[in-house]
Order: structure tokens, then sequence, then C-alpha cells
């Protein structure tokens, strides 16, 4: 190939035309403090509130508080080569950051570069990171369901698309797990997902990454990462980055899941930088605006009218317990914010009960009404029979002598919890969670030792791919139970050649 | 807490302001306060030692006496309550806030001018009546400085505002818009 001069010079003129010949008029003021993510300038007279700041050596910067004498600034990226008495001017912009289709795939930052080495975004379109959330008449009530894939998450406390919950326990107790087995259950579910990892260690998410790769989930995921060795302004604006992303395909009518992993560290950025700012501190030091903090963001989770196409935006934000106490500050407000909440429970967890979903304290305020029928049905007794079990078998222990009744509860409670355990990315399909769960409250798996549940499980499914795929189907596509003689006749069918393990003498 | 800096030097700039304009007397007042800001210039160490507890208070009035000298009454008065409240490491602002106050009502702009050569009289003279007129001052007051790396043209630094018209940046921006495409 050689270079034509007569082409390129084409080009660059062409390009030149644009260039038009004028002064540049700056407004500036003057770096006066640099720390800790945060600098303080003088001048800056017409500086507005969230506006976007340009230092001189091309780092940005958000105007946060507006005082008499100066401007106090967030700095979005390193603030090492800001010294005291630089420049810093105007933008007359404010905060936007690169979305679209290109994202999806990539792992970013939450200023929108790539930080996965696969090269440049080739985004056309950005969007504002802080947006105001969709107003009364532009929402409407949450009617599809979202499956998670999880049989204790989509029996018990089911999630619709547009719906926030919130996913809180202690650490360790596979809040991560849920998130990513949901992500993994959106596969052919025509749905972008977007998992915001805030101060995650960089190994983890990195082994998440991969986890969603192998199981080719990154076709139609975004991961925005900021590490816990990013300054905190990144840590605090990662959820806000997470929602742009996901705005721009809701708006487009599409269906949006974004995991915020997890709220409690961006709470605890956000305190470091209005300590910083010298905005007062409030209860646990954290600013009186944490809430508003929390709440402005999950508010853009929505599911929009069918006039604004009919998108959805489904959040899971995450908080982290202390020793379980969820009457700290942060999980109430994030639990008043919320439409419900998963509680995972560190004494199920390593009772070996996972998902450890604690049936009692978990809630979904408007889930129920975007489950399917099928699952309605099964599903229905299913809390109430758990709760009722849980009181029961701690009342069981004092004695022995239990008349027939309370000894059927028990066997059935001690299967309920055996088939609402699930392995670790091993998402199940919404029309086998109603079979099995079919198959628990007809009764048809009291006669099976509990040790013998999962084999029997695994067994039915693979006997009704085989044997009754029209049943599933049925289910799948019109989201209602199937003729009940047939489905007992089918059950029946494979329960009867069910081989049970013979005790070990 | 302690008031910061910025916000002494607004209320004794202000109240000496306010006296000034009250006695008709601005341009006295504002010599004569250049003259002290030039004391204190360039004598770097001088609010330090006022502040400090190197001296005992009776060395210090040697000190404030030699200032007082041929100081008019009132600013005699200033010099003396900025002592006597121990702002007088705050001197510098307080007048310097005072002469902003004077020059937003004379509407008079100081200017940074930075050019790759030096301006004679004249282009000074023009360039000052123009930028008068764009940004509705009655007076500009130059300090001219002499930068080559901008290469050409001009860049005016007033009222916090940046007004580049320097041939570096224009490069610059030629370089963006082509290394952008």
């Amino acid at each position: 190939m050689s270079i034509k001069a007569e082409e390129i010079s084409a080009l660059i003129k062409e390009q030149l035309e644009q260039y038009k010949d004028e002064l540049i008029v700056d407004e500036v003021g003057t770096v006066t403090y640099v720390g800790d993510g945060i600098a303080r300038a003088h001048g800056l007279d017409n500086a507005l509130s969230g506006e976007l700041l340009e230092f001189s050596d091309g780092t940005y910067g958000m105007a946060q508080n507006l005082e008499t004498n100066d401007v106090g600034i967030v700095i979005l990226g390193g603030y090492e080569s800001i010294r005291e008495g630089d420049v810093v001017k105007r933008t007359g912009r404010i905060m936007e950051v690169p979305v679209g289709e290109e994202l999806i795939g990539r792992v970013v930052n939450p200023l929108g570069q790539p930080i996965d080495g696969k090269g440049d975004l080739k985004t056309t379109k950005t969007r504002p990171v802080e947006k105001k959330a969709p107003g009364v008449m532009d929402r409407k009530s949450v009617d599809q369901p979202l499956q998670t894939g999880l049989k204790a998450i989509d029996a018990l406390v089911p999630i619709g698309r547009g719906q926030r919950e919130l996913i809180i326990g202690d650490r360790k107790t596979g809040k991560t797990s849920v998130a990513i087995d949901t992500i993994l259950n959106q596969k052919d579910q025509d749905m972008i997902c977007i998992y915001v990892a805030i101060g995650q260690k960089e190994s983890t998410v990195s082994a998440q990454v991969e986890t969603l790769r192998r199981l080719g989930a990154m076709d139609y995921t975004i991961v925005v990462s900021a590490g816990p060795a990013s300054p905190a302004p990144l840590l605090w604006l990662a959820p806000y980055t997470g929602s742009a992303m996901g705005e721009e395909f809701m708006y487009n009518g599409k269906h949006v899941l974004i995991v915020f992993d997890d709220l409690s560290k961006q709470a605890t950025a956000y305190r470091e930088l209005s300590l910083i700012l010298r905005r007062p501190p409030g209860r646990e030091a954290y600013p009186g605006d944490v809430f508003y903090l929390h709440s402005r963001l999950l508010e853009r989770a929505a599911k929009l009218s069918d006039e604004l196409g009919g998108g959805s935006m489904t959040a899971l934000p995450f908080i982290e317990t202390q020793a379980g106490d969820v009457s700290a500050y942060i999980p109430t407000n994030v639990i008043s914010i919320t439409d419900g909440q998963i509680f995972l429970d560190s004494d199920l967890f390593y009772s070996g009960t996972r998902p450890a979903i604690d049936a009692g304290t978990s809630v979904s305020r408007v889930g129920g009404s975007a489950q399917i029928k099928a699952m309605k049905k099964v599903a229905g007794s299913l809390r109430l029979a758990l709760a009722s079990f849980r009181e029961l078998e701690s009342f069981s222990q004092f004695g022995s002598d239990l008349d027939a009744a309370t000894q059927a509860k028990l066997n059935r409670g001690h299967r309920t919890v055996e088939v609402l355990k699930q392995p670790l990315h091993k998402p199940l399909v919404v029309e086998k969670q109603v079979l099995i769960l079919y198959a628990l409250t007809h009764g048809f798996l009291d006669v099976v030792p509990v040790d013998d549940i999962l084999r029997f499980e695994g067994e039915i499914f693979d006997f009704f791919d085989n044997n009754h795929s029209d049943l599933l189907n049925h289910i799948k596509e019109t989201g209602n139970l199937p003729d009940e003689d047939k489905f007992d006749a089918a059950i029946k069918d494979f329960s009867e050649g069910f081989q049970v393990t013979p005790e070990k003498a | 807490m302690k008031l910061d800096k910025a916000t002494v030097a607004n209320r004794y700039g202000e109240a000496i302001f306010e006296i000034a304009e009250e006695q008709g007397n601005i341009v006295a007042f504002s010599e004569e306060l250049e003259e002290l800001r030039q004391v204190f210039l360039a004598n770097p160490q001088l609010s330090d030692v006022l502040v400090g507890a190197q001296l005992n208070l009776i060395e210090k009035q040697g000190l404030i006496k030699v200032l007082l000298k041929d100081a008019s009454p009132i600013i005699a008065n200033v010099i003396q309550m900025v002592f006597d409240y121990g702002r007088m490491g705050d001197m510098v602002g307080i007048i310097e806030e005072f002469e902003r106050l004077c020059d937003v009502k004379e509407k008079v702009v100081h200017a940074t001018v930075t050019t790759a050569i030096k301006l004679d009289d004249d282009q000074l003279e023009k360039l000052s009546a123009k930028f008068a007129e764009r940004i509705g001052a009655n007076k500009i007051v130059f300090n001219n400085i002499i930068d080559e790396k901008i290469i050409g043209g001009v860049v005016i630094e007033a009222n916090n505002q940046i007004f580049d018209g320097s041939i570096s940046s224009k490069i610059n921006k030629v370089k963006r818009l082509l290394a952008n495409q």
C-alpha cells in the first residue's frame, strides 16, 4: 500500500473546514487544596453544582460544594499530578459516559474506559451519569417475571422486571453467587445484564468475569468495576455509570438487569468524600444526604410504560451487614427504598442450605404479580408451610411423642428445605422448578428419603426431558399448569420406578 | 472554628471600603493602603512576626508604631484594630479585598496579558480599549507577561476568565480535530 498524498490532503482539508477560528474563552479558578480525591478551588464564580471541570493536566472533576469562597471538587481519576495553584476550567457540561451495544461483553471503569485490554470502545453515544428517574406517568406496574433460576427465589420471593430487590446478608453468605447465577440464567431471555462491582477485590472481579465468560454470559453482560485501589470518587460514581448504561437500553425498549455489588461500600466511599468536603457528619458519620444517594440511584430502575417502549431496568442492590445487623443506618435506608429484600443468613449457609435464603424475613412486595400462573399455584402455600415447619422444628426438639399430623408436617418441611437447595452456577428453568415444586406440594416426595431428594430431582428432570417434554413445554409456553391428571400420572410413572438408595447398615 | 482567610479579608475589606465611600475619599485610602501593602510584600516576615510569639507585645507595638507614624488617622485606626484583633497575618488579603471593591465600583479590571513578544504602549492601549469594550469595563490595568511558548497571539486573564487567542492553543485544537477522526 502506498500513501496517496492527494487523498489524504483532501481528507484533512475536509476536517479542517470544520475548524472555526474563534477566541477560546474559559472561566477558570485556582486550586487551593488537593487531597484524597478532593480539590478546592478559588474562583469559578459561575460553576454549577455537578458541572464537569477540567484540571490543567487533563483530569476531570465534578463541582460538588459551592461555597462562599471556594468550590469543592470531586476529582474523577488520579489526583497525583494536580498541584496547588493549577488552573481549573469550567466545561459547561455535566459528566457523561459512553453507552450503547458496543459496551456489551466489556469490562469498563466508572468513567466508561475499557480496562479489559481489548482495545478502544467504538461507542457513538453518551449519556449523563446523573439523570432524573422516570416519573409517575412514565411507568407501569411490574408485570413480567425475571427468572433468577434459583428455586428459592423464584418460588418464595419472585422478582419482576423493573423491580428493585435488595440482597442483604453478612460477608461470605453467597450474595455475589446469587447475582452471578441470576445473570447466567438470563441467557436467551432478551436481557442485558450490568454487573457493577464497587470496591470488590480485582481478583474476585476477575474470577467472576471469567465465570461469566466460561458459561457464555459475557455475550450479554457489561461489567463496571471500581476496585478498592481506585479513589473514593470512582467508587461513588460506579453505580451511576452502570445506571446510565442500563438506561440507554431501557429507553430503547429492552430489558436490563443491573447488579450493584455492593452499595455499602459505595456509601462508605461517599462518606469519605463528604467528610473531606467538610459536609457535616450525621448518624454513623454518614452525611445527611446518604439516603438520597441511594434513593435517586434505585429510583432509576423502572418498568416503563408502553408509550415509552415498555423497557425495564431491574436492580439488585447488595448490602453487606455486620453480624446480621439489619437495623444499622445503611441497611434500613436501602430496605425502605427497595421493593423487598432477600435475606441471606450465615447460619443457614454454614448448615449447608445454599442459597442461604431466609424465607421468613425475605419478601418481595411486587414480584408476586409477575409470577407465572403455574408457579403461583405450586408455590403459593410454600412460604407458610416453611415458616410453620421452622417453628415446629425447634419445638419438636423437646419431645419425641409427636402425632401423625405433626410428623407429616415435619417430613414435608425437611423435604421442602432439601428441594430449595441448589448447587452453584446451576440455574434451573422455570418449568422444571414448577415440576419439582409440584411434586413436592402434591406429596410425591414424601416417600423419598431426604438424602435421595437431590438425585430424585436430577432424574425426574431427565425423565421428563425424554418422555414428557410436551408437558414442560406447555408450562413454558402458556405459563399454566398442564392437565393435572396427565401431570400426576407422569410423575407417578417416574416415582414408581425410582430406586431408593439402600440404607447402609 | 477559626475563620478562614477569605472570610476575614471580606469582612475587614468591606468595612474599610464603606468608610472610604462615606468619606468620599477612596483614592487617598487606596493609595495609602497600597503603600502599606508594599511594606508587607517587601518584608515577608513582618506579618509572621506580628502574629507569632517570637516577640512580646511591647516589641510588637514598637513595630506597629513605625507603621502608624505617617498614617492618616483612619488608616492608623485600621492598622491598630487589625493588630489588636490579631489579624495582621491577613492584612495583605484585607487590602487586596479593599482594592477589589474599589475596582468593582470604578469598573477597573486588572488583567494579565501573555504574549510571545513584548507589546509596545500603543499596542497595549489598543488592546486595552478593545478589551474594555468587550467585558464592559471603564479601565483596564494590564500586567504584561512574555511567554514564547504561546508562539503568537494574546492570552488575557481577568476576573477568573481566560480569553485565549494564542497560536499554540489553536494548533492544539487543530491537532485534536485531526486526531479524533
